[in-house]
């Protein structure tokens, strides 16, 4: 329970543990009402507030298999604790998916971004992640790890499309840690749009769109219960898509919320002229 | 209560904390060091900005114990010999604060915003203070002891 001191707001009591190997951690979270704890930019201030009061904090953030930005056989892979931060100074991420870096580098404020990580803003499920629309766009892979009943650490690999159920739920189980983000497809063709009424605000609305030899991906930020992924593949061609055919699109998958920054139709709006400037972006980069 | 032990403001130190307490309480309380503000509580504000292995972080989201074995460093720390820091005298010289209250966080944002190797614009500057708050509104004379602790710096 937490509770007010004056103005001061205090966290409940909890167990603080850190685990030394993802192995440990990964026993420690079976225990009743444990949380992981990574950046804790999400955690903390959830806690602060009194929407979340675990027992035990089982704190995964200095584990280093879980900083490691790596590619294999032309997959990239980082890990859940790298930081914000970490992600848009990385020159691999840069080259693979530069559209990452550009999302990392627009999240929250300095301070925020050299503690906040990536893995811990996609199992919050924010539907105004920033993060969440580029890995929806990127069309990436979240791997999820927990134990077998031998004690061994298995995989589980869940599409980003998949990953996201409803606000602040995603599919990940409560015996379960998420890993890493891999992405397989090179991207350099990316715009990503977003408004808000100071830099460090959530987005109103965002929009991440990326072109691969794929085709093409849209995330949506704050414009539905949970961050959403929109289809178009049924256009062969982005210069097909005018304005009607972008709002009918769009109509489809949004149900925006309604906040004192503005109403379903303001965020509604700022989504079709959102995705057009993104669409434009890609289209005039050669 | 858990040992932690950690590098404050140059120097080893040992201490004795509770599971869920936040750094900005352990220096303020426990090592009675006042001049971190907690402002917001909520990682807006900013003016309970710390540097952490250098970098600007806010201390009211992390725990005390996420910080074992690594540095910390407050204002405090800053002054070197009795000679005050570039950002510090900056401050000073173009009256970058009003009430004062945000200013140990501007300060320390501002040295960690220093630290890379990029020179800065002014705009650069700004969107490297955009999570410190300033409720006076008195961000430009903040904007321009940055800009002259910068050039102080790469002199």
């Amino acid at each position: 329970m937490s509770w007010i001191k004056g103005i001061k707001l205090l966290l409940n009591d909890f167990v603080y543990k850190a685990p030394r190997s993802l192995n440990e951690a990964l026993k420690l979270i079976r225990e009743e009402d444990a949380k992981v704890l990574a950046g804790g930019h999400s955690l903390i201030p959830l806690m602060k507030l009194g929407f979340a009061s675990p027992e035990s904090l089982i704190d995964i953030g200095k584990l280093e298999e879980l900083q490691a930005i790596e590619e294999t056989n032309g997959v990239l892979t980082v890990g859940s604790c790298v930081s914000y931060r970490a992600l848009f100074e990385s020159e691999m991420v840069k080259s693979y998916v530069p559209l990452l870096s550009k999302v990392a580098s627009q999240v929250g404020d300095p301070q925020v971004r050299a503690r906040g990580t990536v893995g811990g803003s996609l199992v919050h499920g924010d539907p105004a992640s920033d993060i969440a629309g580029a890995i929806l766009a990127l069309d990436a892979t979240v791997e999820l790890v927990s134990l077998n009943g031998k004690g061994d650490i298995v995989k589980r690999k869940v599409p980003a499309r998949e990953f996201f159920v409803g606000f602040l739920e995603t599919v990940i189980e409560d015996d379960e840690i998420l890993h890493s983000i891999s992405f397989k497809n090179k991207c350099h063709k990316f715009s990503f749009q977003k408004i808000t009424r100071r830099e460090q605000d959530w987005a109103i609305v965002g929009v991440a769109v990326a072109q691969s030899m794929h085709g093409i991906g849209i995330g949506l930020v704050n414009l539905a219960s949970k961050p959403v992924y929109l289809d178009i593949k049924k256009y062969e061609d982005i210069s097909e898509l005018d304005p009607e055919g972008v709002s009918l699109l769009l109509d489809s998958v949004i149900d925006p919320p309604a906040d004192i920054y503005g109403d379903a139709e303001y965020r509604r709006h700022l989504a079709e002229v959102l995705l057009l400037r993104c669409l434009k972006e890609i289209k005039e980069t050669t | 209560m858990t040992e932690l032990s950690f590098i404050l403001n140059g120097g080893e130190v040992k201490i004795s904390v509770d599971d869920n307490e936040l750094l900005c309480d352990v220096i303020r309380d426990k090592f009675n060091l006042k001049a971190l503000n907690v402002g917001c509580d909520t990682s807006s504000c900013g003016a309970c900005t710390v540097l952490l292995n250098g970098v600007g972080v806010k201390s009211c989201t992390v725990l005390a114990q996420q910080v074992e074995s690594q540095e910390v460093e407050t204002l405090e720390g800053l002054s070197k010999d009795g000679e005050l820091h570039p950002v510090q005298k900056a401050f000073k010289e173009k009256h970058g604060l009003q009430c004062g209250f945000c200013t140990p966080g501007m300060i320390m944002q501002g040295v960690s915003l220093l630290n890379g190797s990029n020179e800065l614009s002014e705009s650069e500057i700004r969107i490297g203070i955009e999570g410190n708050i300033c409720r006076c509104t008195g961000y430009q004379t903040i904007v321009d002891a940055l800009l002259l602790a910068q050039c102080e710096i790469n002199k």
